[in-house]
């Protein structure tokens, strides 16, 4: 199953970009072009493998105007043998004057046969702009689920708390129905161990 | 202008060449004929002929990198790809050839020999000329020598590491290298021993049309140290010049390795190296890489991380000016656990050139506990200037930490602004903040070098800034 | 031994091999007050977390047994519904996790209870440590200063009212205030419990009268006596003790 999209930001202002996977999706492909002066486009993403589900994400935000801005937040967690398989590309072009760009991709692995691939490119030919990114990709905090089970709270419940504490800061960002729809999906895979 | 600091009324200082007095040369161009002469020329044993055969196979089969910096003005056909000065080594500098030593004098070789180096390997052309090894050195059994006599003196050793860390297979340059490689260093530091002295060797290239190929292999044995520096500075010609290298460093258990490169090859030169350290057990290896030369530089020093608790650090520093891109950064491979690694690159770009970061962690499966951290900062100077990263993060284990952060911006306004309000022109301030961009590097950097970079960061603002 | 902490001969080292307890044994009863001294580096705040089971340390000898029941090796949050509990000296931050939730879902480990009671409760417990209320509101300790997060550690514990607490340095970086708030609430928490308090200043012994105190160096309890023991110390310093 594949999503396959190309978004063309023509006026300034703000758009927002939910991309939330729970496995299904095979493919999932972005090409978003922030066109006209003060356009602005929010990704947010949230990702929740298990079983042996896979994705290749590709998402592309040229800037060809001045004044552009992209905010991209990516945060996945994949339990079993899910992995994900990121691409991230940020461009630029001359004469994008005032521009902004971050992208952050954050990968949490959950399981010692989950894997990740994160490349979050970034082509500037404009000096005048702000670009950045980061990515971390790891496991669970040690400390934090030590200080979490030290107050009496079982393994598997404190790592969904810490789960749960990882995607919050995109899911907050989501619209009420949307943040509930994932809350749900997330509980219901917590309700298996617990 | 252009963007060395060795011009002077646009000439660029070190861009004399001697007229050619050249002993032998092989003709232009690359085919098995040529490899098999320059065996026989080097009179080597049937081992390294074979090698180089084989190797010229792979060059042929191999296909030209599709990423990366622009390759189509390299001409396999149009270069020589040996050219000796002389056929005797030189243990002093009585010895030398007065053109050669004319040379030296000019690039401040007989003043470097007056510091306290440790000894200095100097390329004229493809072979090296002149070799001095300070006593102590070889009386702690440190080898240090060129990589020619080290086929003929110590081919045992060489036998067992050649080509184990970067086999020709492993790109287009590296069986080029194999097949045509003269000059270059051998290095090898017994157990225990520490080299406190850095090691250091100059290159260059003087004809027209002559790639250069050295090949580089050191061997720290258990527990050792040793820190090898190396400055290169080239003639200026109209036609391209190739310059690929290989470098193979082991850092066996417990020992460690830095590597210091600075680069300043002149705006004709293809700058493409291929350098790896194989670090087992508890071993270190730094690559220090500063690149401010050359038209194209491809570059990234890897780390190869492949026993339990081994760490390593590349420090990348890339200065790109006019016509000139930068495509470097760094790789670091975990395959044992409780590696850790850390990449730092900066670049800089102004006046259209073109500076990219071009990365890779990769932690297999297995390699738990292991930490890596990517750090790469671009400065676009200018309008005309282009930044670029790519950072390619492989995680197939869990239980790791992998962090990578980068940031692209000009000069900031706030910053540029305070700094003039204390009575600094606008170049000036520009050559401060950039100063202090670079400043993990540079402070990694030896004195003599950083000098030379300062001076040339500075007068690369003069000209550009205000 | 019912109604004690009993730690016999406790050798500990980190992952990495490096030895820090070499053999401590201690009793600590309910309704008694410990307090452990000794110089940086002997080993205080390892004790604590090894009784916790950190996991950047492996016990290699001795054991730990809780009201009769060996804990030397079962998981950590068994250790805590079992009585445990550990306010640490740099509690950790945990983005995300609301305070709030987590305390309650940590106290519904052992006792169901409604939110807006839970609420209730613990705000009252939050104004009692001089902490805003809308702390609780917030990330587990995100933002928090020191103090506020030494304090959020006592009212996690008032919360849960364990039966051993060991409080690792409570007093470092409070000021003389937040001291006076802290030993209020250990000593006028309404049930019994026993404490082991871990301090390097000593200044919170102004406030809080222990029973027994201990000094351990280089990872062994070297003295054991009373209050004046802490005062002893206070005025000549731990050098004074090994020239006997």
């Amino acid at each position: 199953m594949q999503i396959k999209k190309q978004i063309v930001l023509n006026k300034s202002g703000e758009v927002l970009l939910p991309i939330i996977w729970f496995g299904k999706e095979k493919e999932i492909i972005y090409d978003i072009y922030l066109a006209e002066k003060g356009a602005s486009i929010k990704v947010l993403g949230v990702f929740f493998g298990t079983g042996e589900s896979t994705v290749d994400v590709k998402v592309n935000i040229y800037h060809n105007s001045p004044e552009t801005t992209s905010h991209f937040l990516l945060k996945g967690v994949l339990e079993d043998s899910s992995s994900i398989n990121f691409d991230g590309l940020v461009k630029i072009i001359k004469g994008a004057k005032g521009s902004i760009a971050w992208l952050g991709a954050y990968l949490l692995l959950l399981s010692n046969a989950s894997k990740g691939r994160a490349v979050p490119s970034l082509e500037i030919a404009e000096n005048d702009i702000k670009a950045g990114h980061a990515t971390t990709i790891g496991k669970v905090n040690e400390l934090e689920l030590f200080y979490l089970m030290s107050r009496g709270i079982p393994y598997e419940k404190s790592k969904m708390l810490l789960v749960e504490g990882f995607l919050s800061s995109v899911v907050n960002q989501l619209s009420k129905g949307k943040q509930s729809a994932v809350k749900e999906r997330i509980a219901e895979y917590a309700n298996n161990f617990i | 202008m252009s963007n060395s600091p060795f011009f002077t009324n646009n000439v660029y200082k070190f861009g004399f060449y001697q007229p050619e007095n050249d002993v032998v040369r092989t003709p232009k161009g690359l085919s098995r004929e040529v490899v098999e002469m320059i065996s026989r020329i080097k009179n080597e044993p049937l081992w390294m002929r074979n090698f180089r055969l084989q190797a010229y196979m792979m060059f042929e089969q191999k296909m030209m990198p599709t990423w990366g910096a622009d390759l189509s003005g390299v001409n396999f056909d149009e270069l020589y790809y040996y050219v000796s000065s002389s056929e005797k080594k030189f243990h002093d500098w009585k010895e030398v050839p007065i053109e050669v030593l004319d040379t030296y004098e000019k690039i401040g070789i007989p003043q470097a020999e007056k510091k306290f180096l440790g000894g200095v390997g100097a390329q004229y052309d493809s072979e090296v000329i002149y070799q001095s090894i300070k006593k102590h050195l070889e009386e702690k059994g440190v080898i240090f020598t060129d990589t020619d006599t080290a086929v003929q003196k110590y081919p045992d050793l060489v036998r067992e590491y050649f080509g184990t860390i970067i086999p020709p297979s492993d790109n287009k340059f590296a069986a080029l290298n194999s097949a045509v490689w003269s000059g270059g260093n051998f290095i090898y530091v017994p157990k225990g021993v520490q080299v406190e002295i850095p090691l250091q060797a100059y290159f260059r290239m003087n004809a027209k049309q002559i790639g250069q190929f050295e090949r580089t292999l050191i061997i720290a044995d258990e527990g050792s140290y040793v820190h090898y520096l190396e400055g290169c500075t080239a003639p200026n010609h109209h036609t391209a010049t190739l310059h690929a290298a290989v470098v193979e460093v082991i850092v066996k258990k417990g020992a460690r390795v830095r590597y210091t490169t600075v680069q300043n090859w002149s705006e004709t030169v293809y700058n493409l190296v291929t350098k790896r350290m194989f670090i087992e057990e508890e071993g270190v290896g730094e690559w220090i890489d500063g690149n401010i030369g050359s038209k194209v530089t491809m570059k990234y020093p890897s780390l190869i991380l492949a026993g339990k608790g081994a760490s390593g650090e590349v420090l990348s520093m890339a200065f790109a000016g006019a016509n000139q891109h930068q495509d470097a950064g760094g790789k670091a491979i975990h395959l044992a656990p409780y590696t850790t690694s850390m990449i730092t690159s900066k670049s800089v770009s102004m006046q259209g050139g073109r500076a990219s970061y071009r990365g890779m962690v990769k932690i297999a499966k297995g390699a738990k506990g292991s930490k890596s951290f990517v750090r790469c900062d671009a400065l676009l100077l200018d309008e005309l200037s282009r930044s670029d990263t790519y950072p390619v993060n492989i995680i197939n284990e869990q239980d790791v930490t992998l962090g990578h952060e980068a940031s692209v911006s000009k000069v900031g306004e706030q910053q540029l602004f305070y700094l003039m309000s204390r009575g600094l022109n606008e170049s000036q301030a520009t050559s401060l903040i950039v100063n202090g961009f670079i400043e993990p590097i540079m402070k990694e950097i030896p004195l003599d070098y950083a000098v030379e970079l300062n001076r040339f960061i500075n007068l690369s603002m003069e000209g550009a800034v205000g | 031994m019912k109604n004690a902490l009993v730690i016999n001969n406790l050798y500990a080292q980190t992952i990495d091999g490096k030895e820090i307890l070499r053999g401590v044994s201690l009793t600590i009863k309910i309704k008694e007050k410990h307090v452990l001294m000794g110089p940086n580096g002997g080993g205080k705040s390892t004790l604590a977390q090894v009784l916790m089971g950190h996991p950047g340390y492996v016990i290699t000898k001795g054991t730990i047994f809780l009201d009769g029941v060996d804990i030397t090796r079962i998981s950590v949050d068994k250790k805590a519904k079992l009585g445990l509990f550990l306010g640490f000296q740099y509690p950790v931050e945990v983005p995300g996790v609301n305070f709030a939730s987590f305390l309650r879902m940590a106290f519904q480990e052992k006792k169901s209870v409604s939110l807006k009671i839970f609420k209730q409760n613990m705000q009252k417990n939050a104004k009692q440590l001089g902490l805003r209320e809308d702390m609780t509101e917030r990330s587990l300790n995100e933002g928090f200063s020191g103090g506020e997060k030494k304090k959020a550690e006592i009212l996690q514990m008032s919360i849960l009212k364990p039966r051993y607490v060991v409080l690792d340095e409570p007093d470092s970086g409070l000021d003389v205030d937040a001291l006076q708030y802290i030993a209020h609430q250990v000593e006028s928490l309404n049930y019994s419990f026993g404490l082991l308090l871990i301090t390097h200043y000593q200044r919170i012994l102004k406030y809080l009268k222990p029973d027994f105190v201990h000094v351990l160096v280089k990872g062994k309890i070297v003295q054991t006596g009373n209050a004046s023991l802490a005062s002893l110390i206070e005025e000549k310093g731990y050098n004074f003790l090994f020239q006997k």
